[in-house]
């Protein structure tokens, strides 16, 4: 085997330190030792989520296309092996075990206070060793369409997916992460299969562990456990994206209480640290403009044009995809728009208020202050940043870089009111 | 780590927990008062009229902007009921003083803005909540009271609780009516408020990274001259004589379904495992039959009503399998009662649990949370304590448990169009 190349990456402050290991097998690990904590959290994941519905690998003569919602499905397939399943051997040293799908990625994780070394062997194995039957395919599927199903019934999930729906002509994350109840039927044990080997491939993977772990402890494993596997040069497509929404409005129906709504907009697709930097300046740029502390808040919950859950909603982001949005529950979604483009227009002219600009990116830092105080979200930043091609700790130090002319000039560039989707559930009964 | 508690007078206690650990400083106030379903109107406005704004901040927008100069500390609250007890969290939570940047003495500042919220609200007078601030807060209740339809699963709990808790407080909605919050006044509000600072027992948790020691002095002369009651939290529900079942209708595409059981008496360590083994967990019996081996629903899970003597078992399923997954349900249970499982569930379940109590400890809200649980118990035992109450647990004690479990009420959230008994 050849050796593995490694180098320790320090936060800018705070005084964190991860130790970054590319392991001969082509997986990326990444290990936080937090001595003074008694738990440890692993997370064990794959650039592959529900917008990876076209690709091919080396050699391959044609693209393949697979039914929506398989990376969710294959995330379930997943915990089974051909002997046991990996909840059972969970069960064995006490760890609290999850997975998750997303639409870029999907994760398989555990958290325990004793026996971590014997878990990440689980971890590991089951994740490398898939098992899958028609007859374990049919017998999720009824367990996922209930999935889906809950799903339909969260209005806040209708209110995002109709707004995707109308903000991309064709990118696939456009459709639901767990599929459709039809979509599902059409996915069987041979698909699952392909997708496991183009996907599962640890060139295209991540291990992050954070807590009271040893690295050389994990390492060792790591060599024992991972199986070599070839770079299978992995290539996708994703359709070409025009600049402008679909369509600007979408108002729907559900059993809710006050409407809900969401004014999202269709930004530029960026990707690695240029991606990082633009998620904060948009998100800077329209807190400052629209957090609690502003005129424009004051007065629409004065008006009752809002209420509390009103604010501005973290940037949606991936491959060929960035969207940032505004909402909350409205009676009048439509004119909380209007209020909200005339003061975006307005300080596209006249600039915006530096000092609150300055306490919100005073706030932000605390925030991040604030995420190293956990295990988990340690584990969750090193493996949010291999996902975005960027280094652990890298937000910190675009922090406190950006500037409020770079912020302004964002908002002035990027933030077009042109090319927003209004997305509103309301109660039958409700006029909107 | 390094915890003591300090007596600060009749019915306020307050805890230190000190661990260098950390990088963010908490300090909640929580504050207990037996339930008065009238009155959960008029409580569950206060919180937020204390945190929005106060005396020295005393708009939404001034509280803010403070809180973003305090490197986005976060003022946070919270009601529930324990049991028959009603119960108000205030927390405070800012980053530790080492990490401010320009060398703020943050713990002070955030202990300060806590107490003035508490003690110093925003008023108009001297008897009533500031009128424009009692509006918004109030349309808020409304609107919260509204949505509560929009999340199915806590909608079709709550729905459960009105039959399960029949005639107790725990059946009344916890933030009242809409007609009892309309009904509300400023002056009202504010009487209310006087009336919980006065009667309610008080715990005050810090922690944080270094020791805090002017706290106990200041938290002592904002609560001087009270004489508040000490608080139980133990309020069986009486199981009915036989069971009832109850269904509402709604657009939804999924059905819940909700059963209670309930217990005349029960130890919690058993009841805690009882219910782990039964559908708390991934290898529990509910999970591994009902749906992965029956197919019928994403989740069915049980879990224990703090006090109440009640397991909750919740599960989103398709019209057509509501009877077959009720069955289902009591037909696990019922393996549980004949001790039809395996020796390695428990052994399992006490491993989960004991994992899971064994992370206490690592981040400030699950100190002060565990030191919370000890207050409560009757018997004040902590981690280690409770770890050998579990580890103790036999097989006969789940069964015996199990057995003690009764159905009591079963409540299905239909789609509309059909409705039974």
């Amino acid at each position: 085997m050849s050796e593995r190349m490694q180098e320790i990456i320090a936060a800018p402050r705070g005084g964190q330190s991860c130790l970054h290991v590319k392991h001969q097998t082509g997986l990326d690990i990444y290990i936080m030792e937090m001595p003074d904590f008694h738990s440890a959290y692993a997370l064990f994941g794959t650039k592959y989520g529900s917008v990876n519905t076209m690709f091919r690998l080396n050699g391959e003569q044609d693209f393949a296309q697979v039914p929506e919602g398989i990376a969710h499905f294959l995330e379930h397939k997943l915990f089974e092996n051909e002997d046991t399943g990996a909840f059972e051997q969970y069960a064995k040293t006490g760890a609290i075990a999850n997975a998750y799908t997303s639409f870029d990625r999907t994760a398989y994780l555990f958290m325990c206070s004793e026996n971590f070394n014997p878990s990440l062997e689980i971890l590991l194995n089951f994740v490398q060793h898939p098992y899958f039957t028609q007859e374990t395919v049919d017998k999720e599927q009824g367990i996922i369409a209930q999935e889906i199903r809950m799903n339909e019934d969260e209005p806040g999930w209708k209110l995002f997916f109709n707004s995707l729906k109308c903000m991309y002509h064709k990118h696939p994350v456009r459709i639901g992460i767990a599929g459709t109840v039809e979509s599902i039927q059409e996915i069987n044990a041979d698909l699952l299969y392909r997708c496991y080997h183009t996907f599962y491939n640890l060139h295209n993977m991540v291990l992050s562990v954070a807590g009271n772990i040893k690295a050389e402890e994990v390492l060792e494993i790591c060599d024992r456990l991972l199986i070599p596997c070839e770079d299978h040069k992995l290539e996708q497509v994703f359709p070409e994206e025009p600049y402008e929404v679909y369509q600007h409005e979408v108002i729907d129906t559900a059993p809710v209480g006050v409407p809900l709504f969401s004014l999202d907009f269709k930004l530029k697709p960026k990707s690695g640290t240029e991606l990082l930097k633009a998620e904060l300046l948009a998100e800077l740029a329209l807190d400052t403009l629209f957090c609690a502390s502003t005129e424009i808040y004051q007065t629409m919950l004065e008006e009752n044009l809002i209420n509390f859950g009103f604010g501005v909603d973290s940037p949606f982001t991936g491959n060929g995809f960035f969207t940032v949005g505004i909402g909350g529950e409205s009676r009048n979604p439509r004119e909380v728009r209007r209020r909200i483009f005339e003061v975006i227009e307005n300080a596209k002219k006249n600039g915006f208020d530096q000092q609150a600009f300055e306490r919100l990116r005073k706030a932000k830092y605390g925030n991040l202050i604030r995420s190293m105080d956990s295990v988990e979200s340690n584990a969750s930043m090193m493996l949010d940043c291999y996902m975005c091609g960027i280094r652990p700790f890298t937000p910190a130090a675009v922090l406190a870089e950006v500037t409020y002319e770079e912020a302004l000039q964002f908002l002035r560039d990027e933030i077009d009111t042109e090319n927003t989707v209004l997305s509103v559930v309301h109660a039958p009964e409700d006029e909107i | 780590m390094k915890e003591y508690t300090q007596s600060l007078g009749e019915g306020i206690e307050f805890v230190s927990i000190v661990e260098p650990k950390f990088k963010t400083t908490n300090i909640s106030a929580v504050l207990l008062l037996p339930c008065q379903p009238e009155k959960f109107a008029e409580w569950a406005l206060i919180p937020n009229l204390l945190l929005n704004s106060c005396e020295k901040y005393p708009s939404i927008a001034r509280m803010s902007e403070k809180m973003q100069e305090l490197y986005g500390a976060y003022l946070d609250n919270s009601i529930s009921l324990i049991a028959d007890t009603w119960q108000m969290r205030l927390l405070v939570n800012s980053i530790g003083d080492a990490y401010a940047l320009e060398g703020e003495n943050l713990r002070e500042e955030a202990a300060s803005l806590l107490l003035e919220c508490l003690l110093h609200p925003n008023l108009e007078g001297e008897n009533a909540f500031a009128e424009s601030a009692f509006k918004t807060e109030q349309q808020e209740l409304l609107d919260v009271i509204e949505s509560e339809i929009n999340n199915k699963r806590s909608y079709a709990v709550k729905q459960a609780r009105k039959k399960i808790f029949e005639n107790e407080p725990n059946a009344c909605p916890l933030y009242g009516t809409t007609e009892e919050v309309l009904a509300l006044t400023p002056e009202k509000v504010y009487q209310a408020y006087q009336e919980i600072l006065k009667q309610a027992q008080i715990l005050i948790y810090y922690v944080g990274p270094e020791e805090a020691p002017e706290l106990p002095e200041l938290f002592r002369k904002a609560f001087a001259e009270r004489k508040a009651p000490v608080i139980s939290v133990q309020h069986p529900s009486p199981c009915k004589a036989e069971p009832v079942t109850v269904s509402d209708s709604m657009n939804v595409g999924q059905c819940q379904l909700i059963m209670a059981f309930k217990a005349d008496e029960i130890q919690q360590e058993a009841a805690r495992m009882c219910s782990l083994m039964f559908g708390g967990a991934p290898f529990s019996l509910l999970f591994s039959n009902v749906r992965e081996k029956m197919s019928l629903c994403y989740y069915c899970s049980s879990n224990i009503v703090y006090g109440k003597n009640t397991m909750i078992v919740t599960s989103g399923v398709s019209q057509e399998n509501l009877e077959k997954t009720r069955e289902a349900v009591l037909n696990q249970l019922e393996t549980m009662q004949k001790g039809e499982f395996e020796d390695s569930l428990l052994t399992d379940a006490k491993r989960y649990l004991i994992n899971a109590l064994k992370l206490t400890g690592d981040t400030p809200s699950s100190c002060a949370a565990e030191a919370f649980e000890r207050f409560l118990r009757p018997d004040h035992a902590g981690v280690a304590e409770r770890i050998r109450l579990y580890e103790n647990l036999t097989k006969q004690d789940i069964i015996e448990t199990a057995k003690a479990f009764r159905l009591d009420t079963v409540y299905m959230l239909m789609q509309k169009g059909e409705k039974q008994a």
